[in-house]
């Protein structure tokens, strides 16, 4: 089976809830500061990911790269959709 | 009585003869990698253009990644680091983003519904727009700023008000093309393609070539493109356009998991006897092709019916049917795969030079 069939998601991929709001915008409304948040997020995410990487192989273990680069700005213990929606009301 | 038709149903094409439309004359790496898994998938998909329904989502997240770092690479050094990125960025999102037509505004309106334009969304946990932003940002982050690894630079002259003068431009999606040596009736054969980018270091020149997988980018995985159809005819098109040989062909590989990517670099040399030998092989090949390509083939009134009359002169290699988008088609009876074709396929014509000229 390829990728993606038979399923029924359709997705712009896991975007931090802080940026969601980006992402309903012509990307020529983006302004400078906006595309660096973007970017300044990507960057956290990565830094997060090498060093949990590094502490569970330190550990021979796998990483969990959900956990690693969690989203700071999602409240704990609600799921993402919640939180949306929690947020819009 | 009506009179049977004359004419061919195939559009006309830069990459292939004007009155024989099935006959491709510029081929490059993706055409002949389609011919070589098997013939008749070449028939169907390169020569009739016939595509499964539905988006590709490997092809649309490697456009995505490829722009941003096309962007990325044609500003940096000349721009700081993190103004490339933005480029970059800006180029992926713009690609992604659909934005509608006046009418379809206007009838959204009228409607009393949102009129906005929309991103890409992808069916893939994997290969969607958020992993392709991370996937550039990572890959830039990891690699971008390492200093004996830089974009190879290039002259152009170029018209302005003071006349002519010459300006140096990035060896980014550098187009290349060269005569195979050998003709289809006084029409001469060309290999073309473009070089993703072309890097200078201080041990010599290397032509990179960025992959997107899913799979664990391991030394297995570089292994997997030592023999390739691709990456040897860089070293020709380096040899023979730029009259300067590469060390060999760097393979930028992006492992997309989904919430995470991992950037990996391997060195693929491929040395001149390597190039010398692809050479031979693939004149060989594109040969064969164009010994079927002049059995005259009929005419008819749409791709279906041209694509069920003439299939039997592209030979089917069964052994190659796992996974083969036309595998339904080859399964069915010989005299209903026209009809299967026109139901479960849309049609996109592959055509590599003018491809080249819309890069350009």
């Amino acid at each position: 089976m390829s990728e993606g069939e038979g399923k029924e998601i359709s997705t712009l991929g896991s975007i931090p809830i802080s940026l969601q709001g980006l992402f309903d915008r012509d990307p020529l409304s983006l302004t400078r500061p906006e595309k660096n948040h973007i970017i300044e997020e990507l960057r956290r995410q990565r830094v997060q990911f090498a060093s949990a990487e590094g502490e569970a192989r330190a550990q021979g273990k796998r990483v969990n790269a959900k956990k690693a680069i969690a989203d700071p700005s999602k409240p704990k213990g609600l799921s993402i959709d919640l939180a949306s929606l929690l947020k819009d009301i | 009585m009506t009179e049977p038709t004359t004419t061919f149903p195939l559009p006309p094409r830069k990459s292939f003869l004007s009155d024989q439309p099935w006959v491709q004359t510029a081929w490059d790496a993706s055409s002949l990698g389609v011919y070589l898994k098997c013939p008749r998938r070449y028939f169907y998909s390169i020569i009739c253009g016939f595509r499964p329904w539905g988006e590709s989502v490997d092809l649309k997240f490697g456009t995505l990644v490829h722009v941003g770092m096309e962007a990325y690479n044609k500003n940096f050094p000349s721009m700081g680091h993190t103004e490339a990125q933005i480029f970059g960025l800006s180029s992926i999102l713009e690609k992604a983003y659909t934005r509608l037509s006046d009418e379809a505004k206007a009838h959204l309106e009228a409607e009393g519904k949102p009129a906005e334009g929309f991103y890409w969304r992808s069916h893939s946990n994997n290969k969607n727009l958020w992993n392709a932003l991370r996937a550039f940002i990572w890959h830039t982050e990891q690699f971008g700023l390492e200093p004996d690894f830089r974009t190879a630079m290039y002259e152009e002259e170029v018209q302005t008000s003071a006349g002519p003068q010459k300006i140096e431009l990035p060896m980014v999606e550098f187009p290349f093309q060269y005569d195979l040596g050998f003709e289809f009736y006084e029409h001469p054969i060309v290999f073309c393609g473009h070089l993703d980018r072309v890097v200078d270091t201080s041990a010599g020149r290397w032509i990179v070539d960025y992959k997107t997988t899913k799979n664990t980018i391991s030394s297995h995985y570089f292994d997997s493109y030592q023999p390739s159809t691709q990456l040897p005819g860089y070293a020709v098109a380096s040899k023979v356009v730029f009259h300067k040989p590469i060390l060999g062909v760097v393979v930028d590989a992006f492992q997309i998991g989904v919430d995470f990517v991992r950037c990996g670099r391997g060195h693929i040399l491929t040395g001149e006897e390597k190039a010398d030998e692809w050479l031979d092989g693939i004149v060989d090949w594109i040969s064969q092709a164009l010994n079927s390509a002049s059995i005259p083939h009929e005419p008819a009134e749409d791709l279906a019916g041209f694509a069920g009359k003439n299939a039997r002169h592209w030979k089917m290699n069964t052994e190659s049917c796992f996974l083969c988008p036309f595998k339904p088609v080859c399964a069915s009876t010989p005299s209903i795969r026209g009809h299967v074709l026109q139901s479960a396929y849309n049609n996109e014509f592959w055509d590599p030079l003018a491809r080249q000229e819309k890069a350009a």
